[in-house]
């Protein structure tokens, strides 16, 4: 009897919170409607919408949004090398490096400049490549990566990037959020929050790790920052539950589930009417999200369906966690609608103190696990039809110095480089980018830029372009004024596009 | 003396922050005095005087200092003597509404007369304050600070134009009247205008353009490099001598390229843009100034391009969006729209008239993995926005591609995994603007995409089937 009296009881409030969230609502349309005729009034935001709760579809936070102009891109996947790869064994070829070689470094080099590791005066260290152009573009690239040099003509690179931060941490969380401390959205965030997802049933933002580790900066570099939290990275897993804790417990079953989240969402919109606290329908949206994600994301996260010449193309071997597993989940989110997939993948902080990384040795293992599947990645998005809205980015978060490492001013066992902030190499392709371009060149040691310097702003600003984004008007009002993914800066390259 | 005259400027550089506290003072007295007038604030009264006291004392230091910062020069004379002689008159008369209000000492008062009109007296002072407060900022953040940005919809109600930058035909627009100094306007004359010129630059007149500043000449006809002006729009960023400044809006590439291309033309006055060579990289920028996109957006092949075209009926928009299928326009501003059924892959033949609703106005239509057969295609004519057209993994065959014929504006086209056979393709090459198809897992030949390729030269076509045969070091483990 008490059970069904509590019952009853239940089933009125919920009576009474519909009711009164309707009633409320009332009251609410007028504001949406006020809220998008004052929208104007505010700076120039996206569709004068002022985060999720004056947008008009408050109840949907990630139904897409409206590009600025119409731009080819319409999704991305970034392929974030972590610790950063050397672009002297891979792209930017130095021959005059070669004859420095075991020379010592011009003390004119390292004036004024600090290094992460490297202390006294080092000695220059020679590729450890041979490096040959390729396609039509005749762009260089190293033996190292004998697939890619297959796509060299679909590519476009940018030889002279910098940045300014010289620890992996910071320069990743600059390299994906624009700023080098904690708090700001990450690119795929901001993009999610301008275009939202294709596919209702999946998260507009996917995040995908390899290598064994999380990015040094850790999951902030594809948090949401200010932006509301529907916005953030959801990371995936290639073997067991692909989110976690997606499965239903023991005992539950889809119904009970559905219910639970009816129940809950009700008190959450009664939550909302009172305290209209956007984070609230951000809570809402989750839960939906997740329930649908309970079917879509295990089928879309399966790779045993694809066929076998696809496995072969990749590289990929099911249930496993790689970069090329990674790869070939990038096309099928992409294909099903998902906004921007993040792929991180450890293991390139080639400073030679141990066989792993060592340039010679453990930076060419690197090499081999990537060169296949980015490559097919690129051959695969092409012949279905996806590169040309689809953007493509791949880079680390620095490049290396010419100079051999020599921490603590002693001669390193191995070869390898330090961080260099100054001048590193980043690719693009698909997605409206012009193929075969190389903007920037730096100097015939590859220490500075001498052309076409690039930075990370201008990367950011290159990459809204196209997706139809003026990087000067994707804001969000934050602590009393619009917030940008580039700051005050940026140039779109017009080279690229 | 020497070290006087750093006083007396360092006295007047104290007129910023001394100038506030009148205005906070004074219009606190005369709030005061407002409500006094009330009966319920009477007791209010006995304040007024006191406030007054201390706004006009404080008035006329800001006065005095404003005068001594006038004497470093660098402001406009016009604005500067409104200022001053504004500021100078709230001042005294501020100092007359404290002996108004003051409690009379003497029983005879020469102002006895005026009493009466004290409230009178102290509002034209709150006018005056007002007035040249507004002048004061103006000064220093330069003509237009206060309306620049105020929303175009609140302009509107005002009856001012936006600014847009757009030309109606770039061929027949000045280079400098038209290109160059509205550029220049929008990013440099808050600093180098007609109400400030910082480095004794100004740059709104062709004549104080080729003038130049402190630095000396900007502007070095025929010689791009050498001009003071370009060299420091292309400082690396963060460089001091960067213009414009660290936190102000940069200038875009495109807009740095049109000046570049109007200096190395020997930076006519009034030449017309068809009158100077066009070199190939500047025809796009000048292209995207007709589309109003001054700031570098348009006229390339990252940005598509769409006419105006009316909308679309909402409810018929409506009633794809109750289905599950995404309906967006394609950008701001924009009625063309991009379809997507990803999310209602039950989609058949019977929904088509749903997108017929929408025909003129869908410029990408995304009916991948659908149920659709060729029944679907056969008004296809009728969409003559059509841009991208998604097909893949269908049953359509050739019947439905030959309803195609009459989308003209086609540029992409998805067929991967149909029964599209060689057949099919022949349609394809009366299709003007159609640049990608799309043809991985078909049964068209190799002889059937050579004939169409021979019709359609810049046709892209992409059949996939992609491998990467194995190599020796793919094995080799370091």
């Amino acid at each position: 009897m008490d059970k069904l009296l509590k019952e009853v009881q239940e089933a009125e409030l919920k009576a009474v919170t519909r009711r009164h969230f309707l009633l409320e609502c009332v009251a609410g349309v007028g504001t949406l409607a006020l809220g998008s005729m004052l929208g104007g009034c505010f700076g120039g935001n996206t569709g004068g919408k002022q985060g999720v709760g004056l947008s008009a579809d408050a109840l949907n936070p990630i139904a897409p949004r409206l590009p600025h102009f119409p731009g080819r891109a319409k999704s991305v996947i970034y392929l974030h090398m972590a610790g950063a790869p050397s672009q002297l064994e891979l792209f930017d070829y130095k021959p005059e490096l070669h004859k420095l070689h075991n020379q010592l470094c011009p003390q004119s080099l390292l004036e004024g400049k600090k290094f992460a590791f490297i202390r006294g005066t080092p000695k220059m260290l020679g590729p450890q490549a041979t490096f040959r152009q390729y396609g039509e573009s005749g762009a260089w690239i190293s033996n190292l990566l004998p697939h890619f040099t297959k796509v060299a003509d679909e590519v476009s690179f940018l030889k002279a990037v910098h940045t300014d931060q010289f620890n992996h941490g910071p320069a990743q969380l600059f390299m994906h959020t624009g700023n080098a401390r904690l708090g700001r959205p990450s690119i795929g965030s901001w993009v999610t929050y301008g275009l939202g997802t294709e596919n209702s049933n999946l998260p507009g933002f996917v995040v995908l790790t390899s290598g064994g580790k999380t990015p040094d900066a850790g999951k902030s570099v594809w948090g949401s920052g200010f932006l509301p939290s529907v916005y953030q990275g959801v990371q995936c897993r290639s073997h067991g539950d692909p989110v976690l804790y997606i499965s239903d417990p023991d005992g539950m079953n889809r119904d009970m589930k559905r219910k639970a989240i009816d129940a809950i969402g009700a008190v959450n919109r009664e939550e909302y009417a009172t305290y209209k606290d956007p984070e609230i329908l951000t809570r809402i949206a989750q839960y939906e999200m997740a329930y649908k994600m309970q079917v879509a994301v295990p089928e879309v996260m399966n790779i045993n369906n694809e066929p076998e010449y696809i496995h072969e193309l990749y590289g990929t071997q099911p249930g496993k966690e790689s970069f090329a597993n990674n790869c070939l989940l990038a096309r099928k989110l992409v294909e099903q609608g998902v906004r921007f997939v993040q792929l991180f993948d450890w293991g390139w902080d080639s400073h030679g103190t141990g066989a792993d990384t060592a340039l010679d040795l453990g930076f060419r293992n690197k090499c081999r696990e990537i060169d296949r599947p980015m490559t097919a990645l690129l051959l695969d998005l092409k012949q279905r039809g996806l590169l040309d809205e689809t953007l493509v980015v791949w880079g680390g978060e620095f490049g290396r110095t010419p100079m051999q490492e020599n921490r603590d001013n002693k001669d390193m066992p191995f070869a390898g480089r330090d961080h260099h902030p100054d001048a590193y190499t980043i690719w693009m392709a698909g997605g409206g980018v012009k193929k075969g371009v190389t903007w920037g060149e730096t100097d015939e040691i590859g220490f500075s830029a001498v052309k076409g310097s690039t930075s990370v702003h201008d990367v950011h600003a290159t990459m809204l372009h196209l997706l139809g984004f003026d990087h000067e008007k994707l804001t969000y009002e934050f602590q009393g004024r619009p917030f940008r993914l580039t700051d005050v800066e940026g140039n779109v390259i017009q080279a690229l596009i | 003396m020497e070290n006087n005259g750093d006083l007396l400027l360092f006295l007047g550089k104290w007129h910023p922050l001394l100038v506030h506290l009148p205005i906070g003072m004074l219009f606190m007295a005369f709030v005061l005095a407002l409500l006094s007038r009330k009966k319920a604030y009477t007791s209010l009264a006995p304040a007024i005087a006191p406030t007054l006291l201390f706004g006009a004392a404080s008035a006329v230091l800001a006065s005095i200092s404003g005068y001594l910062l006038s004497l470093s020069g660098g402001y406009n004379v016009r604005t500067l003597s409104l200022h001053q002689w504004m500021g100078i008159s709230a001042a005294l008369v501020s100092v007359l509404c404290w002996l108004l209000y003051r409690p009379a000492v003497r029983t005879k008062d020469i102002l006895s007369p005026i009493r009466k009109l004290r409230f009178a007296v102290l509002s034209l002072m709150v006018a005056l304050l007002c007035i040249a407060g507004h002048f004061g900022g103006t000064l220093t953040h330069g003509d237009g600070y206060l309306t620049e940005a105020m929303p175009t919809p609140m302009r509107k109600l005002f009856g001012w134009q936006p600014d847009v930058f757009t030309l109606e035909n770039v061929q027949e627009a000045a280079v400098y009247a038209d290109i160059v100094q509205p550029i220049l306007q929008q990013r440099c004359q808050s600093c180098h205008g007609p109400k400030k010129q910082e480095g004794e630059l100004a740059l709104h007149t062709f004549n104080a353009l080729m003038e130049g500043g402190e630095s000396g000449q900007a502007i070095v006809a025929g010689d791009t490099v050498g001009s003071e002006l370009f060299r420091r729009l292309t400082l690396p960023a963060g460089d001091e001598d960067r213009m414009p400044p660290k936190g102000r809006t940069p200038i875009t590439d495109d807009q740095i390229r049109l000046i570049a291309w109007w200096i190395a033309a020997g930076a006519p006055a009034d030449k017309l843009v068809k009158e100077l060579a066009r070199p190939e990289e500047i025809q796009p920028i000048l292209l995207a100034l007709e589309s109003g996109n001054a700031g570098g957006a348009a006229g390339d092949g990252s940005v598509v391009a769409y006419e105006d075209i009316p909308p679309a009926k909402q409810e018929v928009i409506n009633k794809l969006l109750a289905k599950g299928i995404k309906v967006v326009p394609v950008a701001e501003g924009k009625n063309q729209l991009m379809v997507n059924a990803i999310n209602y892959p039950a989609f058949n033949d019977d929904d088509r008239e749903l997108l017929l609703g929408l025909a003129a106005n869908i410029a990408e239509l995304k009916l991948g993995g659908t149920q659709i057969t060729d029944a679907t295609l056969e008004h296809l004519e009728q969409f003559a926005e059509l841009r991208q057209l998604n097909l893949e993994n269908t049953t359509i065959t050739d019947e439905g591609i030959a309803h195609l014929k009459g989308c003209d504006k086609l540029w992409y086209l998805n067929l991967v995994n149909t029964q599209v056979t060689d057949e099919g393709l022949k349609t394809l090459s009366d299709l003007p603007e159609l640049r990608r198809v799309y043809l991985y897992q078909t049964k068209v030949t190799t002889e059937g995409i050579a004939s169409l390729v021979q019709t359609a030269q810049e046709l892209e076509i992409d059949t996939g089937n992609y491998r990467l045969p194995a190599l020796p070091s793919d094995t080799i483990v370091y």
